[in-house]
């Protein structure tokens, strides 16, 4: 059960050759009997022609392996198949490259636990509803490319030049960016809700609508007003039934629903971002 | 050139593959465009965007030179904006607004009508009932009979359905009113069965 190995990872330029150099096995060796545990893991090689998707079984011994979902797994990749293929990369949930569907919720393989009960197989599959591009990766671009849309940097009215002024904000507008900014991009929120499911061209989704309300909010940030009228149209924001997937599913904690329902009641003019609590900047001396 | 492959990549998807179909469609466009167009700033880091690159890589090195990596890239990303600028018509801020107070309105609503029942709140009742049920429906169709599904004329029609069945549900409700006991007083004596 326990694992003090570290792991020494390295990767290549192309996902598609992860290579994991050094360890996975328990330094503790397991005085008990091995504890076994089936994983179906969701399979797909788009290299193999006519290769229809499957669920391939690995029966993994737990106590000679860590406690997380993404040790179990990259004790497959070393140990058993090199050939299964995932994201994975800090494995303390801080980078968001793990996000998948492990037993029917969207989480991060790292901070996820292996459920230890023996008799029910743990069920792992890509982010649902993404185009797969092998096994356990999925298509993010379509992800990314709204959040570029988003513009998720700070914008002046007086288009300064980036990095030449300290920008002031009071105590308290900074707190409004509290369960905002620590959102890592793992797409687990916007790949459970179902409107981005049948609509994932035209709304923007949870996750990037969350950081679009990061930047409207932020006292720095004068652009809150163009903002916001990107997001009039009946898909970019009002896709959102409130079904709070979102909120259940972050493995972070975060509550994307409440932010889209912030820039719901911006749009509405039920509410409004007010005046910043300090405003100026201070030079910086230069090199 | 390489608008063969991305038609090819189409199985790929576990999905249909509208994304890369528009691909193809804005490269038959303009293909002198897209060869010359450069790589967007978010594919040549070292992040987590190397996808798109990969998948095109499998599917065109046998067949083209790399240029087919950046052009079907760039191709995407332009669909994206594309279909992004195709529902960025309307504005639904005001029509969200309206949802809200009608939602809110039919709370004292539906009880004053129930408990005395009279023609004007009757008629309150009716139609806020109908809009309410409307929008909702209305919603459902968009989300769920959508053109990238079932083609361009198929959600028109639903959508006029909808809109028929709303009208024929206010005009029966009116009718019932109008010639009848009412909405409120109907409900009471059904209560009494």
């Amino acid at each position: 059960m326990i694992s003090t190995s570290k792991l020494v990872c390295t990767t290549t330029g192309r996902f598609g050759s992860i290579v994991v150099r050094g360890s996975a096995t328990a330094t503790a060796a397991a005085a008990s009997a091995p504890r076994y545990k089936k994983f179906a893991i969701y399979r797909w090689d788009p290299d193999k022609k006519g290769d229809k998707p499957r669920l391939q079984t690995y029966d993994v011994d737990l106590n000679a392996c860590g406690p997380m979902v993404l040790d179990a797994l990259i004790k497959i990749k070393n140990e058993v198949d090199p050939t299964l293929t995932f994201r994975r990369s800090c494995r303390e949930g801080i980078c968001g490259s793990c996000a998948m569907n492990i037993g029917g919720i969207n989480t991060l393989a790292c901070i996820s636990k292996i459920d230890p009960s023996p008799s029910k197989p743990a069920k792992i599959y890509p982010l649902p509803h993404m185009y797969v591009i092998k096994d356990l990766v999925p298509d993010m671009n379509n992800f990314y490319e709204q959040y570029r849309s988003i513009q998720p940097y700070l914008q002046r009215a007086d288009n300064a030049k980036p990095g030449s002024a300290q920008l002031l904000q009071s105590v308290d507008d900074r707190k409004k960016l509290d369960g905002l900014y620590e959102c890592i991009l793992c797409a687990c929120c916007s790949t459970s809700c179902p409107s981005y499911w049948w609509n994932g061209d035209k709304y923007l989704g949870p996750a990037v609508l969350m950081q679009a309300y990061r930047w409207i909010i932020d006292s720095r940030d004068e652009k809150s007003r163009e903002r916001l009228d990107k997001m009039r149209d009946p898909f970019s924001v009002y896709r959102c039934h409130t079904i709070m997937n979102c909120t259940k599913t972050c493995p972070k904690g975060l509550n994307p629903g409440k932010a889209i329902a912030e820039i719901k009641k911006l749009l509405a003019g039920i509410a409004t971002k007010g005046k910043p609590g300090l405003e100026g900047s201070i030079k910086l001396a230069g090199p | 050139m390489s608008l063969l492959g991305i038609m090819g990549s189409g199985h790929l998807y576990r999905l249909g593959c509208t994304g890369a179909l528009n691909a193809a469609k804005i490269l038959a466009a303009n293909p002198g465009q897209t060869s010359t167009a450069t790589l967007p700033s978010y594919a040549n880091g070292s992040g987590h965007v190397f996808t798109a690159k990969y998948l095109h890589t499998l599917q065109q090195n046998k067949k083209n030179n790399n240029l087919g990596n950046i052009t079907s890239s760039v191709a995407i990303s332009k669909s994206i904006i594309k279909s992004r600028a195709m529902s960025a018509t309307g504005d639904h801020v005001k029509l969200w607004s309206a949802e809200r107070i009608v939602s809110a309105s039919l709370i004292p609503i539906i009880p004053l009508a129930l408990v005395m029942p009279c023609a004007p709140l009757d008629y309150l009742l009716a139609f806020g009932l109908t809009v309410h049920s409307h929008w909702g429906i209305e919603a459902i169709v968009h989300d769920y009979v959508r053109p990238s599904i079932f083609g361009e004329t198929i959600p028109k029609i639903s959508i006029a359905l909808v809109y028929g069945l709303s009208a024929m549900t206010l005009g029966g409700l009116f009718y019932f009113i109008y010639s009848d006991v009412g909405i409120g007083q109907g409900v009471r004596m059904l209560w009494k069965l």
